[in-house]
């Protein structure tokens, strides 16, 4: 196996798939979009190319299968049905299969013979309507076959192939080029045994020799053999002349015979059913500059004929490396090169260092300043300015470096959610919004699991089922709605359904059942808090458990990833109305925004990410809950936690009537903590404490400070921890 | 072990101490220590050396003598120790020598294990433990 190719075509193979994935779902919306089949026609190609190349035999058929269904659809001999799409996801679900037993184990064992005897038995059926078809465009294509009787085809038994709108236009562009088109039909030797070798070869000279526009059969699909008659059909643009051409392509080996003959100017007509354009053409074929024109409606017409200039002729793109896909041409790409993660991780500590030693040069600037009165002070300030905007935008590059859009992640969610839909017999219309926001890709991976829980949570609990819906006077059809956006430094991602909502009071009386909380804890519960009690562990409001969330993981396993991850979530709901989980997370984890506070003479940092707001209280209104100070912002209520008893730092007695309260989040939980002073926010780069302190309960690590001090960040998780073990 | 290999010697109350000149990264002043909660006693904290954070620990308290107000004198030496760099807060550091011989060390020394030790050095001033600093380092 080419192990150095293996990455590149594992890379590729899943950027097709994820297309394929998403242009399935598209075909099923509109079955009638000519760009849409022709992009799903192309990543089936691309795939059946690269992994020919890689010599996965199975993947092969299987992508030659679909690319051939494809083009029955897209020559519009076939109409796209429901049971296509179904297939169509079948083989795609295959090829799924088949990447992962590449992966694993450098092979595949996938079974897909199942799969391509539907996809034959498709093929079949096409056959049929295909030559159906076929005496219907023979009646229409008189004058087409007029033409071809006056040429005289010599003994040639092979039927010219279709030609697609996109070989018409390479035709007439070749023409237009000056180029003579011919039909070049090669008969093979019968003892030539290895005819598909032979006929790559045969390919590969034609090419070289001018530009080859079509070939059937394709070699790919020769395999070892074309049968009892090996004869070999190619529509060829070049300089030469037809005889000249098939004396060239008799004295290639193992050919019996050639002959070539020039195409006809009919046959390079765009529209072969519009038969009046067809007849004013052939009317008029003095020049083709006059004709050009005149045939120019019919291109705009049809939305594949927009795609088609872009296809590149098949063969050429087969022979050339795996690695570029015959899209590479049609759509302009950005250049990119991979880079390993660790390379980028690398870079973002060494900015890292420039951005803290900028913090101090300012501060060194600043002090400077107040001290002396000099040109060179002034210079200084000027090119701690200047480095500063430089060290910001050199991060920002870097943090760009490593950003995804979340395009990534949401592309899987379409398929997810039909399936999901169709198991649980739920009609839902997904909107999906903001999936170029970009987060790092740390982030974007952490985050899928999570996410996909809160959409079968949404569709599976969430959802009604349609007709439970009419009765409430909802339309069937309920709606999921994904959100991603940024909002400050952060990402937000909402998951908003309009199903049911959650019940508060339904919440309450299933914790006391499930003993999660005690009945008087349920009844000083307010709403809010009542439904936050779904990310209790052990939690699960399902009356039924279905295949789909019954799995044994419930929303605490959510909650506790986020708050790994230092994100928030929020539940808003409205009973009849629907469910909003908002999430928020930091935009990525190695340089974070924290707010600087002053505790007892040390300096600390709170995540700006986990705070929900500051606030200044009076110090009475601290009230005491069974011996657990709490405060009451804006109704609800929430613990009080002094930092200075985490740190063991000595009380200050400090006399001030307020106090300045720093509401912090983890997850959905809500934590009060008060200071002593606030400093402010500053960009800091997070530091571990190394492998000999190793983790201290409550601190995430550290930072180097402006003034070169250190400075310890919070860790919030571990904050609300020790509440709750109090 | 060769003789002739080179040790820095410290100081801590009336004790000599030293250590391998090839494990210390190099020896430098008193510096703001920043606490952190909740770890061994003998860890007063961290520094910030030259961008990187150092934990300090401190030798007094780790020999279970009583802790000091640093002076003029105080050093952090700081050593490498795998692939953590960790500082070492010592009285005073006195030179760079040699010893001319070696003894294995004791069961104890002065009033420690004799496990801190790779051995003792004689030299002319006194006896000089040397430290065995995996063993120094990674006391629970």
């Amino acid at each position: 196996m080419l192990s150095e190719y293996k990455e590149v075509f594992l890379e590729e193979l899943d950027e097709q798939l994820q297309l394929m994935d998403e242009v399935i779902m598209q075909l099923e919306r509109d079955c009638e979009s000519g760009e849409v089949i022709q992009s799903l026609f192309r990543a089936a190609h691309t795939l059946k190319g690269s992994s020919a190349a890689m010599g996965f035999e199975e993947m092969k058929r299987l992508t030659h299968r679909m690319e051939h269904l494809l083009d029955l659809v897209r020559s519009k001999e076939r109409a796209v049905t429901p049971l296509m799409i179904d297939l169509l996801f079948r083989a795609l679900d295959n090829l799924k299969l088949m990447k992962e037993d590449i992966l694993k184990q450098d092979c595949i064992t996938v079974d897909v013979s199942a799969c391509l005897q539907a996809l034959e038995r498709f093929d079949s059926d096409a056959a049929g309507a295909a030559s159906a078809g076929g005496a219907e465009a023979g009646a229409s294509g008189a004058v087409q076959s007029q033409a071809g009787a006056q040429a005289v085809v010599a003994a040639s038994a092979a039927v010219r192939p279709e030609l697609s709108l996109s070989i018409r236009l390479h035709m007439k562009s070749a023409l237009e080029q000056g180029l003579r088109l011919s039909w070049l039909c090669v008969r093979l030797s019968p003892d030539c045994f290895i005819q598909g070798a032979r006929a790559y070869v045969i390919q590969t000279m034609l090419t070289e020799w001018g530009e080859l526009l079509l070939a059937s059969p394709d070699y790919e699909s020769i395999g070892e053999s074309v049968g009892d008659a090996p004869e070999l059909t190619y529509l060829y643009a070049g300089t030469q002349e037809p005889a000249e051409l098939a004396a060239m392509a008799a004295g290639l080996a193992d050919v019996a015979g050639a002959h070539a003959e020039a195409v006809l100017l009919e046959e390079t007509e765009m529209d072969y059913r519009g038969t009046a354009s067809a007849a004013a053409y052939s009317q008029d074929t003095s020049g083709l500059e006059g004709a050009l024109p005149a045939s120019a409606p019919h291109i705009d017409e049809s939305a594949a004929a927009a795609e088609a200039p872009s296809r590149q002729p098949e063969p050429s793109s087969s022979s050339s490396a795996p690695a570029t896909p015959p899209s590479a041409a049609a759509k302009p790409k950005a250049q990119t090169i991979r880079v390993s993660v660790e390379r980028l991780d690398d870079l973002m500590n060494l900015v890292g260092e420039l951005v803290i030693d900028q913090t101090r040069i300012q501060q060194v600037a600043r002090t400077q300043r107040r001290r002396f009165q000099d040109d060179s002070v002034g210079e200084l300030g000027h090119i701690a300015d200047h480095l500063s905007r430089i060290i910001g935008d050199l991060q920002e590059s870097v943090m760009k470096a490593r950003m995804l859009p979340i395009e990534q992640l949401m592309g899987r969610f379409p398929r997810m959610i039909r399936d999901l839909s169709r198991e649980l017999g739920k009609e839902l219309e997904l909107v999906m919004e903001g999936q170029d926001t970009e987060l790092d890709r740390t982030l974007i991976e952490e985050i899928a699991d999570p996410l996909i829980h809160l959409i079968r949570n949404a569709v599976d609990h969430g959802l009604e089922l349609p007709e439970v819906r009419e009765r409430a006077g909802k339309p069937r059809q309920g709606m999921l709605r994904i959100k991603a956006a940024h909002e400050d430094n952060q990402v937000v991602i909402c998951v908003e359904d309009d199903g049911a909502g959650i019940d508060p009071a339904r919440m309450r009386s299933s914790a006391v059942g499930k003993g999660i909380i005690t009945q008087e804890e349920a009844d000083a519960m307010g709403d809010r808090e009542a439904i936050d009690l779904i990310f209790r562990p052990g939690f699960s409001t399902a009356q039924r458990v279905s295949d789909v969330s019954g799995r044994g993981v419930g929303m605490d396993i959510v909650a506790s990833h986020i708050e790994k991850l230092n994100g928030m979530i929020d539940i808003r709901s409205e009973l009849g109305r629907g469910t909003t989980f908002k999430i928020k997370l930091p935009l990525t984890l190695a340089i974070i925004v924290g707010l600087l506070v002053k505790c007892g003479g040390q300096t600390l940092i709170i995540p700006m990410s986990n705070i929900a707001e500051i606030v200044r209280v009076p110090v009475e209104e601290i009230r005491s809950v069974r011996g657990q100070p709490v405060v009451l912002i804006r109704n609800q209520v929430i613990p009080v936690a002094d930092i200075r008893d985490r740190f063991g730092v000595p009380q200050s007695n400090d006399a001030s009537k307020h106090l300045p309260l720093v509401i912090i989040g983890s997850a959905e939980k809500r934590l009060a903590l008060t200071v002593d002073e606030l400093i402010g926010n500053q960009e800091i780069v997070i530091k571990s404490l190394g492998a000999y302190i190793g983790k201290v309960d409550g601190i995430a690590g550290a930072t180097i400070l402006g003034d070169g001090s250190v400075a310890l960040i919070l860790e919030i998780s571990a904050m609300f921890a020790k509440t709750a073990a109090r | 072990m060769t003789a002739q290999e080179q040790y820095v010697e410290f100081g801590i109350e009336r004790e000599q101490y030293a250590i391998r000149i090839q494990d210390i990264h190099e020896i430098i002043k008193m510096q703001d220590i920043t606490h952190i909660p909740g770890v061994m006693p003998y860890v007063k904290g961290v520094i910030n050396l030259r961008g990187k954070i150092v934990p300090v620990l401190s030798l007094r308290d780790l020999f279970g003598m009583e802790e000091q107000t640093y002076t003029k004198q105080t050093r952090i030496v700081v050593v490498n120790h795998a692939v953590d760099t960790v500082g070492i807060i010592v009285d005073r550091v006195s030179k760079v020598t040699t010893f001319n011989d070696i003894q294995a060390p004791q069961g104890r020394f002065g009033g420690l294990d004799g496990r801190l030790f790779t051995g003792i050095g004689l030299t002319s001033g006194g006896l000089v433990g040397i430290l065995q600093l995996e063993e120094v380092l990674l006391r629970d």
